[in-house]
C-alpha cells in the first residue's frame, strides 16, 4: 500500500510538472524484445525450451521530463514474460523524482533501479550489450524482479579528481523491496514450501501475498587515470519477511557484495565481476510445543570474465565464463545441484540504429541455476548446451 | 632501397596526419556569442555531452544539444571527444534512460542546433567543419 500511494504522489508530481511547462524537455523512449530459447537435456528458465520456446518477450515504455535544470521526473511501465515468470500485466518498473543540487549531490526517491555491480539496474537493458543473457550467476534473469529496485531514497554523486587521479562516484540507498509472486525467488520457496511443511508436519502452504523487507546498500566506482580502467564495489544489507500456510519465513543477506573491473577501449570490452551472496533463510511455524525454527542457509559465491570485439560498425562478438557455487548449508560444491559452470560464445548483428538480433550459445555444467524441478519432472541431467536468440527494437 | 623506404615512411606519416588533421577538421564546436570560454579540453566537452556534469567550468549552465544518430558529424564527434563510436554512446543512453538515470541532450538537425547555439546563452553543439556557424562562437578543443 506504501508504495502504491509513493507512486501516485510521483505521478501526480510529474504529471503536474509536466503540465506546469512547455514539455519540449520531455522523452519518451520505449523498447520490445523477442527471445527464444531451445536446450539439450534440461527444461531451462521454467520454460519448455528442450522442443523451443519463445516464451520469452520484454518490453518498456518511459515517459521522462527536464523540469528544470536541477530536476527531472519519469516513468517507466514494464512487462515481461519469461516461461512461468513475469505475466502480460504492465508494472511500473521505475517511477522517480531526480534533484541535482550539485554534479556531487543528486537525489532520487520513489521506486528506483537498484546499483549493484556493473549492471544490475541496467540488466532489463538488452538494446544496450551484445549478451541474450548476462552471466548468470551474477544476473539470475529469474531473480531480476526483485533484485531491480527498491522503494526508498539514493543519494548520489561523482567528484572529478584530476586527469592523474580519475573521478570518483559513489551511491548510498534506503528502501524497502517487493518479492514479485512471479518471480523466481517465490517460485523456489514454493517448491521447497511442502519439505519444510513435511518437516513441521503441517498442511502444506503456498505463498499468496507479496514477502517484503527492508534494504540498504551502496555503490562506490573509481574512473581511474587509465583510459578505459574502472574498478568498484557494491555492498546491500537486506531482509524479507513472508508467509506459506501457517509457517512464516525470514530470508536476510547479511552483506551481499559485489567487486568489478571493466576495461573499455574502442572495439573492445573485457569485463571482471565478482558477487558474494550469503542469505539466511530461516522457517518458523508454531506447533502444540511452541514455535519450531528451519534454518536453510545459502551462500552463493560466483564470478564472470568477459570479453567482446566489435567486429565492424554492425557487428560484435563476444565470449563469457560464469562460475558460482552454492558453498551454505555445508552440502558439497561438486555436487550439480550446488554449481553452475556456463561457457557461452556471443554475436549481435545491428540491422540499424533501432533494430537489432542476437545469437547465442551456452554451455552449461551443474544445475544450481536456472533449473526448476516442476518443468524437469523426470530429473535434472548435469549438462545442458542452450541456444538463445534474441530480436529487439528500441527508440 | 633504404630511401625508398625513408620515403614511403614519410608518404605514410604526411597521409596519417593529414587524415588526423582531416579529422579534427570534420566538425566544429560552437556555443553562445555571449559564452565567455573560448576552448575547453575534450574531457571538459566529453562530461558536458554525456551529462556527468551541467555546468562550464565558469559554473554557467550547460545545455547541450546533439546531432541524429545517423549524423556523420555525430560519429566524428563521438570518437574524437567521447573515445567512442556513437552507437556506443547510444548505449551508454539506453541504459541510462531505461534505468530511470537520466535522458539524453536533445536532438536536432544541424540548422536546428545553430538556431538553439545562438538563441540560447547556455547552449553547447557541434556541427559539420563547412556550416556557416555566423551568430555562434566557435571554441577549440584541447587535449
Amino acid at each position: 500500500m506504501k508504495h502504491r500511494i509513493l507512486l501516485a504522489f510521483l505521478v501526480c508530481l510529474g504529471a503536474s510538472a509536466m503540465f506546469a511547462q512547455d514539455l519540449s524537455n520531455m522523452q519518451i523512449h520505449g523498447f520490445a524484445t523477442q527471445g527464444f530459447l531451445y536446450s539439450s537435456n534440461n527444461n531451462y528458465l521454467s520454460t519448455n525450451s528442450s522442443s523451443g520456446s519463445f516464451a520469452w518477450t520484454d518490453g518498456a515504455v518511459s515517459i521522462s521530463d527536464q523540469v528544470s535544470d536541477k530536476l527531472r521526473v519519469g516513468i517507466q511501465m514494464h512487462m515481461y514474460q519469461l516461461g512461468e515468470f513475469g505475466g502480460p500485466n504492465l508494472q511500473v518498473d521505475w517511477a522517480s523524482a531526480d534533484y541535482r543540487a550539485n554534479d556531487k549531490a543528486r537525489f532520487a526517491i520513489g521506486k528506483v533501479k537498484t546499483v549493484f555491480g556493473l549492471y544490475n539496474d541496467t540488466q532489463d537493458v538488452d538494446a544496450a550489450n551484445l549478451w541474450a543473457l548476462l552471466p548468470q550467476g551474477v544476473y539470475p534473469i529469474d531473480n531480476k524482479s526483485f533484485d531491480l529496485a527498491h522503494y526508498g531514497a539514493d543519494f548520489y554523486g561523482e567528484m572529478p579528481l584530476g586527469k592523474q587521479v580519475g573521478t570518483f562516484s559513489y551511491r548510498a540507498y534506503a528502501g524497502y523491496r517487493t518479492l514479485d509472486l512471479d518471480s523466481g525467488y517465490v517460485k523456489t520457496l514454493d517448491l521447497l514450501m511442502p519439505w519444510i511443511d513435511q518437516t513441521f508436519g503441517l498442511p502444506s502452504g503456498v505463498i499468496t501475498s507479496a514477502p517484503s523487507g527492508s534494504v540498504f546498500g551502496g555503490d562506490v566506482r573509481w574512473q581511474t587515470p587509465l583510459k578505459g580502467l574502472l574498478i568498484g564495489s557494491s555492498a546491500t544489507a537486506e531482509t524479507i519477511q513472508g508467509s506459506a500456510g501457517e509457517v512464516t519465513f525470514r530470508a536476510s543477506r547479511s552483506l551481499a557484495n559485489q567487486q568489478y573491473a571493466k576495461f573499455e577501449r574502442g572495439k573492445f570490452l573485457v569485463v571482471y565481476e565478482r558477487k558474494r551472496m550469503p542469505i539466511g533463510l530461516s522457517f518458523t511455524a508454531n506447533t502444540a510445543g511452541g514455535p519450531i525454527t528451519v534454518q536453510n542457509p545459502v551462500d552463493y559465491r560466483s564470478w564472470y570474465v568477459m570479453t567482446s570485439y566489435r567486429v565492424a560498425p554492425k557487428f560484435q562478438v563476444g565470449t563469457y565464463y560464469s562460475h558460482l557455487v552454492d558453498a551454505g548449508g555445508g552440502e558439497s560444491t561438486t555436487v550439480p545441484g550446488n554449481y553452475s559452470k556456463d561457457w557461452t560464445i556471443s554475436s549481435r548483428y545491428d540491422f540499424n540504429s533501432h533494430f537489432y538480433a542476437k545469437l547465442e550459445e551456452h554451455f552449461v555444467h551443474g544445475t544450481d541455476i536456472g533449473f526448476y524441478s516442476d518443468t524437469n519432472p523426470n530429473g535434472l541431467k548435469s549438462q545442458s548446451k542452450i541456444l538463445a536468440a534474441r530480436i529487439g527494437v528500441t527508440f | 632501397m633504404k630511401q625508398l623506404r625513408i620515403c614511403a615512411i614519410a608518404i605514410f606519416l604526411i597521409l596519417a596526419s593529414a587524415n588526423v588533421w582531416a579529422q579534427a577538421k570534420s566538425y566544429k564546436i560552437i556555443v553562445n556569442p555571449s559564452n565567455p570560454v573560448s576552448s575547453m579540453s575534450r574531457e571538459d566537452v566529453s562530461r558536458i555531452f554525456l551529462k556527468k556534469t551541467t555546468k562550464f567550468s565558469d559554473g554557467r549552465g550547460a545545455s547541450p544539444v546533439d546531432l541524429p544518430i545517423s549524423s556523420p558529424t555525430r560519429e566524428s564527434f563521438s570518437k574524437d571527444v567521447h573515445g567512442k563510436s556513437s552507437s556506443a554512446v547510444d548505449a551508454y543512453w539506453q541504459q541510462l534512460i531505461f534505468s530511470g538515470r537520466d535522458i539524453p541532450p536533445g536532438q536536432k538537425s544541424e540548422t536546428g542546433v545553430l538556431e538553439f547555439v545562438r538563441s540560447n546563452e547556455n547552449a553547447i553543439g557541434y556541427v559539420s567543419a563547412g556550416a556557416d556557424t555566423g551568430g555562434a562562437k566557435v571554441i577549440n578543443v584541447t587535449d
